[in-house]
């Protein structure tokens, strides 16, 4: 595998698998409400070693019914190596679509499991070094898991990536535990602090990181959220040389309709 | 002055038709109203519990929700006339991505107890 892919995996990984509503860095199983037919942006600060890297993603969830949702995600990337000159752009769109295949609803509580496809294509220049793109075509083949309380949300996503032209395939594995500050009334300023473990494994060089992610989400009104998110590296195996030092994450939704 | 008690009780008529008028149309709109109380299964937080408000305001006649998360419970009020069919309440509840349960009407609002403010 080239270098340049190898770096692009390693400082990009973690941050294309991004969640499409509460939790903060994790999936959820719900399509529904700030999660269904809105717009996600984030900004995330990435410090590295050898490295600064800036990610701003603009996703845009469709939902054709209550079960199946479709989607789009753009992210804007500038990466600023130590000692070389940054370079900046749009970076590899992603569509996915996530399918709800079980779902056991209660008073006041559901359990869902959803399947959930992700494609990018390699649309993000490649030619500067670093390069803004991957250059690769990824498929990304996963489940997400969810079981929502009015006082506990617990939310687990895991997937495989394949990857084209020799590139090593990846697993990746979200979790997090969601716990309200406020009551859970409605309509009511609500107050959401999450605990978050990011996972991902690269097959072909034997890279794990694990990162855990305390988050803290304000929800002033029916249509609008705030997050963030600080990502610390617990696991960095195999990895020689610039390590992660931590991400930041600053992000809104809103709903449109 | 003898001319401002002479108008009085023509004054005073007046205010009262205005008032006991006001009041009668109040109770008749009232009386014109069926309530119906929701079971709504699944709707476990405030963020999803939107979607659920949305889709229950495109009912004929309904211009106010209450939502209940806690209980699972939404309430809505409509004109007799338009009364909708339970099996049409239980689609749009379905069609929101939840799951629908007992529906009641009445001809009197249900008395709706706040949740107390305690973080559950």
């Amino acid at each position: 595998m080239a270098k340049n892919q190898l770096f692009f995996l390693l400082v990009f990984s973690t941050t294309i698998s991004f969640a499409q509503g509460p939790p903060i860095t994790t999936q959820t199983p719900v399509m529904l409400g700030l999660e269904g037919n809105g717009i996600r942006t984030f900004g995330k600060f990435i410090s590295k070693e050898k490295a600064n890297a800036y990610v701003q993603v603009f996703a845009v969830p469709y939902n054709i019914s209550s079960k199946f949702q479709v989607g789009g995600i753009l992210p804007y990337k500038s990466i600023s190596p130590k000692g070389m000159s940054s370079t900046n752009g749009f970076s590899d769109v992603i569509l996915f679509a996530k399918y709800q295949l079980y779902k056991q609803d209660g008073k006041a509580k559901t359990f869902r499991v959803l399947a959930n496809v992700k494609q990018t294509f390699p649309t993000g220049n490649t030619s500067n070094m670093p390069a803004i793109g991957s250059g690769l075509s990824q498929t990304y083949i996963g489940l997400i898991i969810g079981k929502i309380t009015s006082s506990v949300g617990f939310y687990n996503d895991f997937g495989y990536t394949l990857s084209n032209k020799g590139a090593t395939d990846s697993f990746s594995y979200n979790f997090s535990v969601g716990i309200p500050l406020l009551p859970q009334k409605y309509p009511q300023k609500q107050l959401n602090s999450f605990l978050e473990f990011n996972g991902n494994y690269l097959f072909d060089s034997k890279i794990h990181t694990l990162f855990i992610s305390p988050g803290l989400q304000f929800i002033p009104g029916r249509r609008f959220l705030f997050e963030t998110s600080f990502q610390i590296p617990v696991i960095q195996q195999n990895i020689r040389a610039n390590k992660t030092n931590y991400m930041l994450l600053l992000g809104t939704r809103f709903l449109l309709n | 002055m003898k001319k401002l008690f002479k108008k009085t009780p023509f004054i005073a008529l007046v205010f009262a038709f205005l008032f006991f008028g006001q009041t009668t149309v109040k109770a008749q709109n009232k009386s014109d109203h069926v309530y119906i109380k929701i079971e709504v299964n699944g709707m476990a937080c405030p963020y999803c519990a939107f979607g659920m408000e949305k889709q229950l305001k495109k009912v004929s006649g309904v211009d106010n929700v209450k939502i209940q998360l806690k209980e699972g419970l939404a309430y809505i009020a409509t004109l007799k006339k338009q009364k909708p069919l339970k099996e049409s309440l239980a689609l749009i509840i379905t069609n929101a991505g939840f799951t629908p349960g007992k529906i009641e009407y009445s001809d009197k609002p249900f008395v709706i107890k706040d949740t107390p403010k305690t973080k559950e």
